[in-house]
């Protein structure tokens, strides 16, 4: 998957100055750099919700995606085992389904509503989601961020368990989450 | 518990106006110009006995519920027409608002000249509700979280999944809020209507018969009738509107 002399600016502020990047199928990729660099820009990018001002985008069309935004963005009227079986594009078994949350959420939190969770179960939650959804590549915005130690260990392996060697690229300010992931780190600077 | 103290609240209050109603009636003793609840419910359990009664709720009902829905299916429709289309919605605007602003007495008189006195309420129920239930539809719609469709087309959600999960919970409070409206304003207008138009066999005709022989005891028992059957097809049509939102609505809404 190619990214070629992508740029993209809001207004006066350019974000993105001609960026190129390889990225190889089913590796996992740390997008590290200062804030306001533009990772999310460029996550946005891949996953075709901001068009860029110039440059091409090669080998991810006809790619499934899921994701992890920043801000969650989960159906907070539904349990977290109804998120996951929202985005499916097969119909999956929700018994399975929940079963395999119990590895991240607490099994009394699985009847609850997302919409009732902490911050931090949230974006468990939000993770799960885009782990368990039928995708090609995964893109996460800053997945770990707000959750403590021990959590962000046990979504890291979670994270590693579920992948099962599709692409993921994610963003980070933390350079050991780099090593947790044994990514590849891309520096946007 | 909260709810059985108010509905007590609520009893009391309305206990206590039945009783100054009667106390008044009573002091006044003029069954012609006022009558107590007594008087009321006497005639209407009167009524209630002979056919016509029956026949003429059903018949007002069957009009006004049916411009009702005529008017609810097609304002939703547009609405979400026109929040696709943007010309379209610019070109309909001042059609709503012309709805909206005209007295209803105009659009009688119009309506009495070219559909005639049988379909009357229908049409004024339609021009009542559509306005209503089309401006809300359409500022439910607005409240669309894009940040929500951002991510449905990330994981290429299905059309269905996107209305079921994004769009109905936009909209459902909004649609409900004007419901609500659109039905009290549907039975007063097509009500107002039918006492113009007076088509045979219809609650306009008893009550614009109880106004002619003065029975002020019937008319007050076709008001209570009137409220009754309101309330009755609101709740009836809320319920309706709550079940298709089942699990996407919060809180008050669900009440």
């Amino acid at each position: 998957m190619k990214i070629i002399n992508l740029s993209k600016c809001y207004e006066e502020h350019i974000v993105l100055r001609k960026l190129n990047l390889f990225l190889e199928e089913g590796n996992v990729y740390a997008l590290m750099g200062p804030s306001g660099c533009g990772k999310t820009t460029l996550l946005h990018i891949l996953l075709g919700i901001v068009k860029a001002d110039s440059g091409t985008v090669e080998g991810f069309s006809g790619k499934r995606f899921s994701a992890v935004f920043q801000e969650n963005r989960l159906f907070e009227f539904l349990t977290a085992a109804e998120n996951v079986e929202v985005v499916q594009r097969k119909p999956q078994n929700p018994e399975k389904i929940r079963e395999i949350l119990k590895e991240i959420l607490p099994e009394a939190s699985l009847d609850q509503k997302t919409g009732e969770f902490s911050g931090g179960m949230k974006r468990r939650a939000a993770i799960a989601r885009a782990m368990l959804a039928d995708s090609d590549v995964i893109v996460m915005d800053e997945p770990l961020t707000g959750l403590d130690e021990t959590t962000r260990n046990q979504v890291i392996s979670f994270i590693l368990k579920y992948r099962r060697d599709r692409t993921l690229l994610f963003s980070t300010h933390q350079e050991k989450e780099v090593e947790l992931f044994h990514a590849e780190k891309i520096l946007l600077v | 518990m909260k709810n059985k103290k108010d509905t007590g609240k609520k009893t009391v209050a309305i206990f206590f106006w039945l009783c100054v109603w009667q106390i008044v009636s009573v002091i006044m003793k003029d069954s012609l110009v006022f009558v107590g609840p007594a008087d009321m419910l006497r005639s209407l359990w009167e009524q209630m006995h002979g056919m016509e009664f029956w026949i003429s709720i059903g018949n007002s009902a069957l009009r006004i519920m049916a411009g009702f829905l005529a008017a609810f299916g097609s304002a939703v429709a547009m609405a979400g027409i026109t929040f696709r289309v943007k010309w379209l919605k610019l070109l309909l605007d001042p059609v709503v608002q012309l709805a909206k602003s005209v007295p209803v007495a105009s659009f009688v008189v119009l309506l009495l000249i070219l559909a005639g006195s049988e379909k009357l309420s229908l049409f004024i129920v339609f021009l009542m509700v559509f306005p209503i239930i089309y401006v809300n539809m359409g500022q439910g719609l607005e409240y669309v979280d894009p940040g929500m469709l951002e991510m449905s087309r990330v994981f290429g959600m299905s059309l269905w999944k996107k209305f079921l999960y994004i769009y109905r919970p936009a909209f459902l409070p909004f649609l409900m809020s004007g419901a609500r409206v659109a039905l009290g304003m549907g039975w007063k207008s097509g009500v107002a209507a039918e006492i113009i138009g007076i088509p045979r066999h219809s609650i306009g005709e008893r009550l614009y018969m109880a106004k002619i022989y003065l029975n002020t005891d019937s008319l007050f028992a076709w008001t209570l009738v009137i409220i009754l059957l309101s309330m009755l097809f609101e709740k009836g049509f809320l319920r309706i509107l709550r079940l298709f939102g089942g699990k996407t609505l919060k809180g008050e809404e669900t009440k």
